[in-house]
């Protein structure tokens, strides 16, 4: 137990407040791109993250939950040159990528008679990644937007993949949520004693890498745990779009911001845990 | 010279003439008569007990040449038994058995050596969770006869204990939740002379 808490929190906590000091150091010393410094460590923490928990992956890998830690760190690579895109490409290259990972991970499950119900079953949640992906372009530049809108549906999503009986993948979701809550608890600590403005907002390809992340546990999830709820896993996903009208209180004080995103992105991922409960009788 | 040759020749025919009465014999798994459980350690306090409850499979076993028996075991890991449903279905999970990818645990025997009178090792590869591993199953043949109420239907039962690394199998989550590693097999199985 204990190696979990430090596994699954203690460590991703560390590596978030590492990431949040390191990129107010870089920028104090103006090197080149805080950007850069932020995707690229986002980019290193995540597999060590997976590592912590799942241990190294052999390769080839084996089993889906191998192949998931592989696509996270392709995606890292790929995030570090999301810098260089097109940011109007975002839709399309996020739905490209989720597609050919869960293709990959879930291909037991496509090779099925039924694998065009499994394709159109996964092709919601894919839309609906893509289309965060595709809101963050001009959201992106705030501290809290996507932080607080990231954590609240990785513990929301925890708890549905926890009661799915699929705790790996929970425990995975805890801490990339507790990775992102490093950044926030320095962040926010930060703004409390008034100097909030010098940590650096976490930049697009760094919410680009969490949001894939989260989005490649989340079909993992979708695929092999044994009792996931399927409505709770759908409503869920609106965490994700809770943006289109949280955007509105980036005129409200910094201390205030995070936690009114908070408080109207729990609301579907509440709705979503709540209904994931087995009912008895 | 065919004073040599002629010994050899009556020898031949003679094994040969006798050969097909200690031929192996085939058999089926009774499914319904086939129990696969395993003990794990559990942080040390017990031993925690289960089983799987879809078990098939043939056997070809002759008691006189036992060397040349085989073994060919399906086990179906969604049918895990472990007295809980929740923790059944987090061990159907990819964190365990990760029942959905990999649906089937087999195991075919590679060698097969005799002990005693009714005893014996038998070697083989185990696959689970799609990885590989010779395992040894010691095992005893208890007997062999028809139905008290048939009697054209020859059953014989076999009990086997074994051993093995759960971590071996790429079960890594075990450790986290104070499991194992190593898992003992108990095994006793019936199966139908066909």
């Amino acid at each position: 137990m204990t190696n979990l808490l430090i596994a699954g929190v203690l460590a991703p906590l560390l590596i978030g407040i590492g990431v949040a000091v390191f990129m107010a150091v870089s920028t104090k010393l103006q090197t080149p791109s805080a950007t850069i410094t932020a995707t690229l460590l986002t980019a290193l923490s995540i597999p060590v993250i997976y590592w912590l928990l799942e241990g190294v992956p052999p390769f080839p890998p084996i089993a889906s939950k191998h192949k998931l830690g592989y696509v996270m760190a392709i995606a890292g690579i790929f995030a570090v040159f999301v810098l260089t895109w097109h940011s109007g490409y975002r839709f399309i290259v996020t739905a490209i990528t989720l597609g050919f990972a869960s293709i990959w991970i879930g291909i037991r499950k496509f090779s099925g008679d039924d694998w065009l119900w499994q394709a159109l079953f996964v092709a919601f949640p894919i839309a609906i990644f893509a289309s965060a992906a595709h809101l963050n372009i001009k959201t992106s530049n705030t501290p809290y937007l996507w932080p607080v809108t990231l954590i609240v549906f990785a513990i929301a999503s925890a708890f549905i993949y926890l009661l799915g009986g699929y705790i790996g993948m929970a425990q995975l979701n805890g801490a990339v949520a507790a990775f992102i809550g490093g950044y926030l608890l320095f962040r926010y600590g930060a703004e409390l004693f008034g100097i909030g403005e010098k940590i650096p907002i976490l930049p697009g390809p760094v919410h680009w890498l969490l949001l894939i992340v989260l989005a490649t546990i989340f079909l993992s999830a979708v695929f092999f745990a044994p009792k996931l709820n399927n409505l709770s896993a759908a409503i869920v996903l609106f965490a994700l779009l809770a943006p289109l009208y949280t955007y509105r209180f980036m005129n409200l004080s910094l201390r205030i911001q995070p936690i009114a995103i908070a408080i109207v992105t729990l609301v579907p991922g509440l709705i979503a845990v709540l209904i994931s409960f087995p009912t008895t009788g | 010279m065919k004073k040599l040759l002629l010994p050899l020749i009556a020898a031949t025919i003679a094994t040969s003439a006798v050969s097909p009465a200690f031929a192996a014999a085939k058999y089926t798994i009774d499914s319904t008569h086939a129990w696969v459980n395993f003990a794990i350690d559990h942080v040390g306090w017990a031993r925690a007990l289960g089983s799987f409850r879809e078990v098939s499979g043939t056997i070809t076993f002759d008691p006189e040449n036992v060397e040349s028996s085989t073994l060919d075991v399906t086990i179906n890991a969604s049918s895990v038994d472990t007295n809980s449903k929740d923790r059944d279905d987090h061990l159907r999970s990819p964190d365990f058995l990760n029942a959905v990818e990999f649906p089937t645990i087999t195991f075919k025997s590679t060698k097969v050596e005799k002990t005693g009178d009714r005893t014996g090792l038998v070697t083989g590869d185990m696959t689970m969770l799609g990885v590989t591993k010779s395992v040894t199953l010691d095992v005893t043949w208890n007997d062999e006869k028809p139905l008290p109420w048939d009697a054209n239907t020859i059953k014989t039962g076999f009990s086997a204990t074994g051993s093995l690394s759960a971590l071996e199998f790429g079960m890594n989550k075990v450790s986290d939740f104070g499991l194992g590693p190593n898992l003992d097999l108990a095994i006793e199985i019936e199966a139908v002379k066909q």
